[in-house]
C-alpha cells in the first residue's frame, strides 16, 4: 500500500462523521445557541467537505470541516441572523431553585449570544477548541493582538453579564 | 497555554452549556447526503445552462471574468512566463496570498529554504460559475523555481476561512512542477468542476487554460467530448468541456503570423510535469441495471481511481456478490474488508455491467462496525460498484 493509499482509508467520511460529529456540533451550538440549527449548521459544514473528501482526508480534516463551520455560521449571520439575540430576561434566582443548573447554561448561553460575532468567535475557538491566540488569528483572518483584544472584551462582558458566576469552584478543582 | 482563573471559569462555563447536547441523529449521514445533492442540482442548472451556449457554436467566446489584464510585456524577472497577469480583482489579494501559504505547507522545505522569495501571478480568479477560485503562479525560493496552479471552492475561502488551522491543513488543491523555462510557449491547464457536482451523473468537467497571450484561439478534444474551441483572452480561456470518458487535450492556435498560423499539436490539459493535473473528472458510469437494492446492499458507489467505502451500519457476514461497470484503461479490482494489495475480485472494464462473486464479509478492515469495500482503479478508469450480501 502507498502512503496515498494509506492516508485515503484511514478515514472513509462515513467514519469521520460518526467519530468527530458530537464533538463539531458542540462547536456549531456555542455559535448557533441552538441544537437543531448546530446541527443544520455541521451538516452544511460536512456536505461542502464531503465532494472533495478524498483530498481534505489527506490533510487535516477535522480542521477543514471546523473551519467551513466557522464560516458558514460567519455568513448566515451576516446574511439573515445578525437581529437575532435571545432577549429575555436573564434568569434571576441562579441557584436557589431546582433548576439551577439549567439556569446557569441558559446565562451562559445568553450572554455568549449577546456577544458580537467576533468575540463569540473567538470565545468558542480559544476557551472550548482550546486553541492558541495564533490559531485562533488565522481561522479568523486577525491579528494575533486582536485576538487578545476581542478575547479581553468578551471577557469583560461576560463579567458583567454575570455569566461566568458559579464556575470558578469548578474550575479551580479542575472540573468541567 | 495556562489560562487565568477566569479563563478557567469560561472554559468550564462552555463545556457546562453543551451538556444538553442531544444524542447524536440517525439521519446525520443521510441528512449530509441530501444537502450535497440539493446544492449539486443548484449548480447542474448553471452548468446545463452554459452547456446549451456552448453548443450553439463551434467557437464561444470565454468566460473569463477578465477586465484589466496588464500587458503581455510587463517586466517579469527573466527566470519567469512572459505572459500577462490575469488577476482580475475578482478575489482579493488576502484569498490568493493563501494559496501561496498552502504552497508552502504542501510542498516547501523547512524554515527559510520553502519561503518564496518571490510570486509572479499569471491567474486568480473566480471560475466555473463563480464556484471555484483559480489560481496560477511561479515562484522562486532557494531551492529553485515552481509552476503552480490550482483551485479552491469560493465558499471555503471567502472572507477569513482559508486560513489554515493546522499545518498542512487548506482548502487548496494545488499542483506543482518545476517551472519551464521561459520560451515555454504550451498550455498551463486545470481540470476541475463545479463544486458539489463531484458525485452527480451531470457533472462536467471543466478547464482552465493559459498560454502565450499572442495566441488567439485554443481548442480542446478527448475521449467522450464533441470537442470545441474558445477565442481566448491573451492566453487565457475557461470552458465547460462536458463529460470526458479520458484524456482532455488543448491545441493551441497560434498567431497566424506566427509559425505558419500552425499549432503546437495536442497537449494534455494540465500543469506541465505533474501528470496528477492531468486527470480530468470523468463521465459517471451508467446505472447498474439488475442490481438488487434495500437491506443487503453495502451501498451503491460511482467514481474513478482509488476509493474506499464504508458503511457503518450493515450488517451481515458471509459471502457477496459484487455488481460492477467500469471503463477506462482498467480492471479494477473490488476488496471487501481487507486491505491487502493482491486481495479482491478482478472486474473488466469495457462499460457493461459485470456480476460476480465477491469476498467474504469479514472484521471491518478499520475497526468498529460495519463493513468496507475498496476499489482498486488508475485515475483514468470510472466505475459504478455495489457490494450485495447474499
Amino acid at each position: 500500500m502507498t502512503d496515498h493509499d494509506a492516508a485515503h482509508v484511514v478515514v472513509p467520511f462515513a467514519d469521520f462523521v460518526v467519530a468527530r460529529g458530537q464533538a463539531l456540533q458542540r462547536t456549531a451550538y456555542l455559535f448557533t445557541g441552538d441544537w437543531l440549527l448546530a446541527e443544520d449548521l455541521l451538516q452544511t459544514a460536512l456536505a461542502r467537505a464531503y465532494p472533495r473528501w478524498d483530498r481534505i482526508v489527506r490533510d487535516d480534516p477535522e480542521a477543514y470541516v471546523r473551519r467551513v463551520i466557522v464560516n458558514t455560521w460567519s455568513s448566515w449571520w451576516r446574511r439573515k441572523w445578525r437581529g437575532e439575540t435571545p432577549t429575555g430576561q436573564l434568569p434571576d434566582r441562579v441557584g436557589s431553585d431546582p433548576y439551577a443548573e439549567a439556569d446557569r447554561r441558559d446565562a451562559v448561553r445568553r450572554a455568549l449570544a449577546r456577544l458580537p460575532l467576533r468575540q463569540r468567535a473567538v470565545v468558542v475557538l480559544r476557551f472550548h477548541e482550546d486553541m492558541s491566540e495564533t490559531q485562533v488569528a488565522a481561522i479568523l483572518g486577525i491579528s494575533v493582538g486582536t485576538v487578545k483584544s476581542q478575547a479581553s472584551k468578551a471577557l469583560a462582558k461576560l463579567r458583567a453579564d454575570d455569566a461566568l458566576t458559579g464556575y470558578g469552584a469548578a474550575a479551580a478543582a479542575g472540573g468541567e | 497555554m495556562t489560562f487565568t482563573d477566569e479563563e478557567q471559569a469560561l472554559h468550564a462555563a462552555l463545556a457546562d452549556v453543551t451538556l444538553g447536547q442531544p444524542p447524536m441523529p440517525v439521519d446525520r449521514m443521510a441528512g449530509v447526503r441530501r444537502r450535497h445533492a440539493r446544492r449539486r442540482a443548484v449548480q447542474s442548472v448553471g452548468a446545463a445552462v452554459l452547456a446549451v451556449v456552448v453548443a450553439a457554436g463551434v467557437f464561444v467566446s470565454t468566460n473569463v471574468v477578465g477586465r484589466s489584464v496588464t500587458p503581455a510585456g510587463r517586466s517579469v524577472p527573466s527566470w519567469a512566463l512572459p505572459w500577462p497577469d490575469h488577476r482580475d480583482g475578482s478575489v482579493s489579494q488576502q484569498i490568493l496570498d493563501g494559496a501561496v501559504i498552502a504552497w508552502r505547507q504542501f510542498y516547501g522545505g523547512p524554515g527559510n529554504a520553502g519561503r518564496p522569495t518571490k510570486v509572479i501571478w499569471y491567474a486568480g480568479q473566480r471560475a466555473v460559475n463563480d464556484s471555484e477560485v483559480v489560481v496560477v503562479f511561479e515562484l522562486e525560493s532557494a531551492e529553485g523555481r515552481r509552476l503552480v496552479a490550482g483551485y479552491a471552492d469560493a465558499t471555503n475561502v471567502d472572507g477569513s476561512a482559508q486560513v489554515h488551522v493546522a499545518p498542512g491543513s487548506s482548502p487548496w488543491v494545488l499542483y506543482d512542477a518545476p517551472a519551464p523555462p521561459p520560451s515555454y510557449r504550451g498550455v498551463v491547464g486545470l481540470n476541475l468542476t463545479a463544486s458539489g457536482s463531484i458525485d452527480s451523473a451531470s457533472y462536467d468537467n471543466w478547464i482552465v487554460v493559459l498560454t502565450h497571450p499572442t495566441a488567439p484561439q485554443i481548442s480542446w478534444s478527448g475521449a467522450g467530448l464533441n470537442g470545441g474551441g474558445a477565442a481566448t483572452d491573451k492566453g487565457l480561456i475557461v470552458a465547460d468541456v462536458g463529460q470526458p470518458t479520458g484524456q482532455v487535450y488543448a491545441t493551441v492556435v497560434d498567431h497566424p503570423e506566427q509559425r505558419g498560423g500552425g499549432t503546437n499539436g495536442q497537449l494534455p490539459v494540465g500543469v506541465p510535469g505533474n501528470n496528477k493535473s492531468r486527470v480530468p473528472h470523468l463521465r459517471q458510469v451508467g446505472p447498474l441495471r439488475g442490481a438488487p437494492v434495500g437491506l443487503r446492499s453495502l451501498g451503491e458507489v460511482a467514481s474513478q481511481g482509488e476509493s474506499v467505502d464504508s458503511n457503518l451500519s450493515f450488517r451481515g457476514h458471509g459471502a457477496t456478490t459484487i455488481y460492477a461497470r467500469c471503463y477506462g484503461p482498467g480492471p479494477i479490482r473490488v476488496a471487501v474488508d481487507t486491505d491487502k494489495s493482491d486481495a479482491g475480485t478482478v472486474v473488466p472494464c469495457d462499460d457493461r455491467l459485470h456480476v460476480l462473486a465477491g469476498g467474504q464479509l469479514g472484521p471491518n478492515q478499520f475497526g468498529g462496525k460495519g463493513h468496507s469495500f475498496a476499489v482498486h482503479a488508475s485515475d483514468y478508469t470510472a466505475w459504478r460498484v455495489d457490494v450485495v450480501a447474499h
